[in-house]
């Protein structure tokens, strides 16, 4: 045996030996929970359930109590009282004795601990501790009686350093408390601050909508701070020991050095990490979670998984034309009603809108309402001066951008956006829908509900309901009215720009309805047939054949067809925007897939298809298809998950021939 | 022809421009000394003149701000733990757990030395009167300095370190711990380096002194000579005699005349001997250190 492992040896058996009796009355005391379950006042349960439970929070107790005495006077007290010396006078390294005294301090309180459990052990009553406490707190693990062994000892572990350095510090009563004092206030403020801001980030996610995210960052930050802490407290006290000797005042000097040295950088590295976790880019996204396009430009809101970062999932505002983008507080954080609630802009592309995390701490449940000039260059988020709940059922904005309206608490509730001044608050009763939307006018807003049931008797598919409630903003009259339907699988309602009309679509049918009455104004197809509304209303119809593709444009008054634009050996047409009322520009794709995307200028009035030059599209990542380098090119092209089909928005001034 | 090892012994203890600061007050200024092989080194000084500093230093406890000490050759700041177990240490306060017992704490002691005499120690506690089990917190002043000196010379150390091993005992008890260590050192000639305020018990036992005084080393002479060149001179007359070619310290106008105290003693540059002459008597340490630091040391008689 080596000379310092000889000198620890010695050290440690010396303290436990003064400590005997500790070990008696641990076991004494784990007598107690066998009379547990008649005691008066204990939580009703099995008597089984009852000993282990009042054991294992007996032990708990007493090794955090033993832990945080022993740890606080195994050393500080030998200095105060000029005891060190005898050790220091020995063959011992200062290493030996710190290690010697610590260890004896954490395994005392330690053992301590177990032998308190260890009655009710051996009756047979296993504690399981799995059930106490939710899995959130544990970071999704179920903690049983190993994980919590370990667990615990790592707690002991640092509260014996902890109280072994403010033992020290608090005896020494030297000027450098202030410093200690000022050191933590600092260190305790950086950390919290960033652990605060990854947790209110999602970076303890560890899977989202069924995708396993690799690393909970937030478990992994977590542990990282806690060695940071543990080692720099260990590091710091062995130097008060090994340098600072039998003198207090010099050895609380090396402690503080040692430990603010170590943990200062260590605080400020976390809260590069947090800046650095907090500053993604869009080309950080590994997939991507939804994109919402404005309706005119090349403007999209999108949010979804960031690399490297755990569950966290940021919001962008991002011009697709240029690559520039604004980081937003919409996403994850924004999920309202089981969707996520991204940017809304007006019809003209000119504003967006959205709804993100109030950044008072004292009002974790509001949403603040912001905006953003999207023409002008240069320009930031301004927040509106309106908050809403978390609560929030659905939310809308008008074409104009102007007003906003929103279904939380059973109210439908409309504000102007610039002012925050609320123009209406009209009660809706108990009613709920599974999918609800709004379309807001400045004389009008439009609230559609709708509900798909299915049992097993409902041979011919589910009963769906669409529910129309209009409120007139001049009156504040409130009428509703509601259509039932057979349709099958999943349904979905879209209302036109105006919600004069809506597409009522399930897998099997599309359907033209009234936007007011619900009434069936059209059938527009059948399995296959995709359409989406123009800005100006009018309807695009995509139809797949054998032999290519037809684009139509159909009336939204009546359905009727306007145009048709046949696409001969081509599989994929997809309509990206409408630049002036006659003009429509559509991406198109062959057969297999992988050819390059097309440029087609669609004439609504002549009917001419004019091909234009072949794009480079950036391909927007979906689950972890990612990385994306650049969003430079001639726009984006992603698969819209909600609505199960492919998306494109261009930028502006692509040559069109 | 076998080569011849020129190089110089190394002093067991070597103090080199050794300075401690409390913050602004210096504890020890740039002292410096060495105690040879086998010798006895006893370090006089006045309550706070920076001995306990010196000790400290000494066992690699506190860091000087300047200067170095190694023992047995190594440095203590960085060695001490290798050096310790050939060195047994009494400290001025006996600092042992309290709750142990003296054969608890023999037992913890020999198990960090390679070589330890657990007879030895228990026939000095029987020698002294100690009670083997009685814990050591429990012990009168004078026993716990014995049980530290019977620890200290149970790993047959090559140096003892001892910091007024005889503070606050009894005539007898003193006697005790003198005895020991002569007897210690008759044994193995074991080196020793003792503070003491016990002038008497130094002067039997020390071959070398050094005094410190307000952190400085005033004085680091063998014995021998320091006794050999302080006299106390007695001038019957009240003429003013010429003693500074001897190097007076004290210099006092008594009733029947001086008395001088000088600190280079030498009978050719007195002078005048004879019935003329003055009366020339021997010092005792205590007389030599009260002549140096001015005043008589609290323990001295």
């Amino acid at each position: 045996m080596s000379g310092a492992m000889r000198g620890f040896v010695a050290v440690f058996e010396r303290e436990i030996v003064e400590r005997r009796l500790l070990p008696l009355a641990a076991l004494a005391l784990g007598l107690v929970p066998l009379a547990a379950p008649l005691l008066p006042g204990l939580p009703s349960g099995s008597p089984a359930e009852v000993r282990s439970g009042v054991a294992l929070g007996l032990a708990l107790i007493i090794s955090l109590v033993l832990a945080l005495s022993l740890g606080g006077s195994v050393i500080a007290r030998d200095l105060g009282e000029r005891r060190l010396g005898f050790y220091f006078a020995r063959p011992i390294s200062g290493g030996a004795i710190w290690a010697g005294k610590l260890a004896a301090a954490a395994a005392l309180a330690a053992g301590a601990g177990a032998l308190v459990l260890l009655p009710v052990l051996l009756i047979g009553d296993v504690p399981d501790p799995s059930g106490y406490w939710s899995s959130f707190l544990t970071g999704g693990a179920v903690l049983g009686l190993p994980g919590l062994a370990i667990a615990w000892l790592g707690v002991i572990l640092l509260v014996v350093v902890v109280a072994n350095a403010a033992g020290v510090i608090l005896r020494t009563r030297s000027p450098w408390l202030l410093l200690d004092l000022v050191a933590l206030s600092v260190t305790v403020a950086i950390v919290w601050t960033c652990l605060e801001i990854l947790t209110r980030a999602g970076a303890g996610l560890t899977t989202w909508r069924g995708v396993a995210v690799s690393s909970a960052i937030l478990r992994y930050v977590g542990l990282v701070v806690y060695a940071l802490v543990l080692l720099a407290l260990a590091a710091a006290s062995a130097a008060q020991v090994r340098r600072g000797r039998t003198d207090l005042r010099r050895g609380h000097r090396v402690l503080s050095i040692v430990l603010w040295s170590a943990l200062l950088p260590a605080s400020l590295a976390l809260a590069g990490y947090t800046r650095w976790f907090k500053s993604p880019s869009p080309q950080d996204l590994v997939s991507i979670e939804d994109v919402v396009p404005a309706p005119a430009g090349s403007w999209i809101a999108l949010y979804g998984l960031a690399a490297h970062r755990g569950g966290y999932l940021p919001g962008f505002l991002v011009d697709a034309g240029s690559g520039r983008f604004i980081r937003t507080g919409f996403g994850l954080a924004t999920w309202i009603h089981g969707q996520p609630l991204l940017a809304y802009f007006s019809a003209d592309g000119a504003r967006a809108v959205w709804l993100e995390p109030s950044g008072d701490r004292t009002r974790p449940e509001d949403l603040d309402l912001m905006t953003l000039d999207l023409r002008r260059p240069g320009a930031s988020p301004r927040p509106v001066q309106v908050s809403l709940k978390r609560s929030l059922v659905c939310f809308g904005l008008s074409r104009d951008g102007r007003y906003a309206a929103a279904v939380q608490g059973g109210r439908l509730v409309v504000m102007a956006v610039a002012s925050g001044r609320l123009l209406a608050s009209v009660s809706l009763g108990d009613e709920y829908h599974q999918q609800e939307s709004l379309v807001v006018s400045s004389s009008s807003v439009l609230l559609y509900g709708l509900d798909s049931i299915w049992t097993p008797q409902m041979t011919r598919g589910h009963q769906v309901t669409l529910s129309i409630s209009e409120l007139n903003l001049a009156t504040g009259k409130l009428t509703k009215a509601e259509v039932r339907e057979i349709a099958m699988g999943n349904v979905t309602w879209t209302a036109s720009p105006s919600g004069d009309r809506g597409l009522l679509r399930a897998s099997k049918t599309l359907q033209l309805r009234d936007g007011a009455t619900g009434k069936l104004v059209a059938d527009l197809g059948g399995e296959g047939s995709r359409a989406s509304f123009l800005p100006d209303g009018r309807i695009a119809l995509l139809d797949r054949g054998r032999d290519g593709s037809d684009l139509r444009l159909l009336d939204a008054a009546t359905g009727a067809e306007l145009r048709r634009f046949h696409f001969p050996g081509v599989r994929t047409v997809l309509v990206a925007d409408q630049p002036s009322p006659n003009r429509v520009r559509a991406v198109t794709r062959g057969p297999k897939g992988t050819e390059p995307w097309q440029l087609w200028t669609l004439d609504l009035a002549t009917g001419e298809a004019r091909l234009g030059p072949r794009l480079a599209l950036t391909e927007l990542p979906f689950r972890r298809t990612g990385p994306w380098r650049s969003l430079r090119g001639d726009g984006v092209v992603w698969f819209d998950l909600w609505n199960a089909r492919t998306v494109v928005v261009l930028r502006d001034g692509l040559p069109s021939a | 022809m076998n080569p011849v090892d020129s190089t110089p012994p190394v002093a067991p203890i070597q103090v080199e421009g050794l300075t401690v600061r409390y913050g602004a007050r210096l504890a020890l200024d740039n002292v410096s000394f060495a105690v040879a092989e086998g010798a006895v080194y006893a370090l006089l000084g006045r309550n706070g003149a920076g001995k306990s500093s010196l000790v400290r230093c000494l066992l690699g406890e506190q860091r000087p701000a300047a200067g170095r000490v190694s023992l047995l050759g190594l440095d203590v700041w960085t060695e001490r733990a290798s050096i310790l177990v050939n060195v047994g240490v009494v400290p001025e306060d006996p600092d042992m757990p309290p709750a142990m017992t003296s054969r608890q704490i023999a037992r913890f002691c020999s198990r960090l030395y390679p070589s330890w005499d657990t007879p030895g120690v228990e026939a000095r506690l029987r020698r002294f009167g100690v009670p083997g089990d009685i814990p050591f917190g429990k012990l009168s002043k004078g026993q716990k300095g014995q049980v530290a000196l019977a620890l200290a010379l149970a790993s047959t150390p090559r140096l003892l370190v001892l910091d007024d091993p005889t503070l606050g005992l009894d005539a007898v008890a003193r006697k005790a711990v003198f005895e020991e260590l002569i007897g210690e050192l008759a044994d193995r000639g074991t080196t020793v380096f003792i503070t003491t305020h016990d002038l008497a018990g130094a002067e039997r036992i020390a071959d070398r002194v050094g005094v410190l005084r307000q952190g400085k080393l005033v004085l680091d002479e063998d014995m021998e000579t320091l006794k050999h060149r302080f006299r106390r001179l007695s001038f019957p007359s009240s003429g003013k005699p010429r003693l500074e070619a001897l190097a007076p310290v004290a210099v006092a106008s008594r009733g029947w005349g001086i008395e001088a105290v000088v600190a280079n003693y030498d009978e050719e540059r007195l002078g005048v001997t004879g019935p003329d002459g003055p009366e020339v008597s021997a010092l005792t340490l205590e007389e030599i250190f009260i002549a140096l630091t001015g005043e008589p040391e609290e323990g001295g008689k």
